[in-house]
């Protein structure tokens, strides 16, 4: 195993985002977390990269102890790891090339012409080498994430994470972007993460799923054995269904009550 | 009731330790996070060029019309008293003791520190810091640093730049408009004016202005909720913190190196 969390717990002020939690993320392997929104993902993907520190349990991840690591061990450490942002974190100052150059300039140094050389093979990868001299404030949706994309595999790092890569792309940019992230798994044998609410693109290219509901682990397994499972929360959530046991509305008082006593 | 208030005071004590704390790691962290000279000289070159260069404008056209104003003011008080030839010395005095540490300071938190709290704001918001230090990039080291210095380098300059033209503004309306001698204008000022003293005080001034500044800013900027309202908020916060410090700390300086106090 890559990454294991060992009764994990976490609190946003009061409120519980996790409850001893366990989970295991094997390695050269696409692991998909899943659960609606709001349920934490994001929240277990930074966890995991060490931005958010857990009120109790042990993070490991590849071989490191992140709950207890020092600065300069964890920048060591985050160099081995790719993260795809939601907002794709560009950054706005720099065009798509020096956003994808700035690792390598940050870590290695590599000559310039072979930073050009390997950008351009990065950009190529993700099929914008053309789209190099445009600021990250004219790019696409898609685009921003397919350059982001290319940023995190620049070092080649034995871990890549992805926060919710499909959120708001057309069909045809989720699926390059599906594609790509099964390829980069398969031939530079990273392991990947993928935060995902999107069932149907997320189980078709992962090995393993955990769904996370109201801060626990409530399924694990193969994609097949998600979808298979008899479980009244797995199949409300796999199969989009409006009735079950995860409430659509936040708690509040009685419908009537409010409709007739509350002032504004 | 009573409770609640207990609550709520003892929330925000905790909080504004909590906050207070945080400063003061910060504050520490940029005092020791010295960039590398070679791989940042390029970036502290660029936020010279933003937080120094782009303020000069607005330095040279306040200092110029701040001379001017104070050498029509100041000559109408002197010139009752059959002092109006001292104007110079007047000017020179006000003008490098206090008014340019002061207002070159206040004008530069209202023109760099507010646009450094907004971009690093703004870099949390679509967590380009986030991205940065998940690539093993330390965001202090690469964002706080370069402008911590920018902001120490540039302040000084801005403020001698800001007493030069000041001084020059005051010199054309006194000795052109006015009919002040030229001569009595600068050897006058010559005479009270002591280098060690008013111009390297002067120059401490805006370099502790300057290091205020930049905490209170990149501090803003770190710490902010990341939402519009968030950065809006900090911004504000920033050039008003950053304005009232420069007052007490301008009147305790004063006190230090002006007084036998």
């Amino acid at each position: 195993m890559i990454a294991s969390l060992f009764d994990v717990s976490y609190f946003r002020g009061s409120k519980k985002i996790f409850n001893k939690i366990n989970l295991d993320i094997p390695e050269g392997k696409i692991t998909a977390i899943m659960g609606p929104s709001g349920c934490g993902k994001t929240t277990l993907l930074r966890l995991l990269s060490g931005e958010l520190l857990p009120f109790s349990g042990k993070i490991i991840l590849d071989g490191y102890d992140i709950t207890n690591i020092d600065k300069k061990n964890l920048y060591k450490l985050r160099k081995k790891i790719g993260m795809l942002y939601q907002n794709c974190g560009l950054f706005s100052d720099l065009n798509v090339f020096d956003n994808v150059a700035f690792p390598v300039k940050e870590h290695t140094n590599l000559s310039n012409e072979m930073i050009k050389d390997l950008v351009l093979i990065k950009l190529h990868s993700v099929g914008l080498r053309g789209a190099r001299n445009i600021m990250p404030s004219n790019l696409s949706g898609g685009m921003a994430r397919r350059v982001a994309l290319a940023r995190a595999i620049v070092l080649d790092p034995k871990i890549i994470m992805y926060d919710e890569p499909f959120a708001g792309l057309d069909p045809i940019s989720i699926g390059v972007l599906l594609k790509l992230i099964k390829v980069l798994n398969d031939t530079l044998n990273m392991t990947t993460i993928l935060v995902s609410h999107d069932i149907y693109e997320t189980v078709s290219i992962s090995d393993y799923i955990y769904l996370i509901f109201d801060g626990d682990i409530i399924a694990h397994g193969n994609s097949k054995d998600i979808m298979n499972l008899n479980n009244k929360w797995v199949n409300q959530f796999m199969k989009g269904l409006y009735n079950g046991p995860i409430a659509y509305h936040y708690p509040s008082n009685n419908y009537k009550n409010d409709l007739l006593n509350y002032d504004i | 009731m009573i409770f609640d208030l207990f609550q709520n005071i003892g929330k925000k004590t905790i909080y504004f330790f909590f906050r207070l704390g945080e400063a003061f790691f910060l504050l520490i962290y940029s005092l020791f996070c010295i960039p590398n000279f070679f791989k940042s000289i390029k970036r502290v070159i660029n936020q010279l060029y933003f937080v120094g260069f782009l303020s000069l404008i607005v330095i040279i056209v306040s200092g110029c019309f701040i001379g001017m104003v104070l050498c029509i003011q100041g000559y109408n008080v002197l010139i009752k008293f059959g002092a109006e030839q001292e104007l110079g010395q007047m000017i020179a005095v006000s003008v490098i003791r206090e008014l340019g540490p002061v207002i070159t300071s206040l004008l530069f938190a209202g023109r760099s520190g507010s646009s450094l709290t907004a971009e690093i704001g703004f870099m949390k918001m679509t967590e380009q810091l986030s991205s940065m230090s998940i690539m093993g990039v330390d965001p202090f080291k690469r964002i706080i640093g370069p402008r911590f210095w920018a902001v120490q380098i540039s302040l000084p300059l801005l403020s001698l730049i800001f007493i030069q033209i000041s001084i020059i503004g005051a010199f054309f309306i006194g000795v052109y408009f006015l009919g002040i001698d030229s001569g009595a204008f600068w050897s006058n000022m010559q005479s009270v004016i002591i280098f060690q003293e008013d111009v390297f005080n002067s120059v401490i001034k805006t370099f502790i202005f300057g290091f205020v500044i930049a905490w209170i800013s990149v501090f803003q900027g770190i710490y902010c909720i990341p939402t519009s309202e968030g950065i809006g908020y900090a911004t504000t916060n920033s050039v008003v913190y950053s304005s009232l410090s420069i007052f007490i700390i301008d009147f305790f300086l004063t006190i230090f190196m002006y007084t036998d106090v």
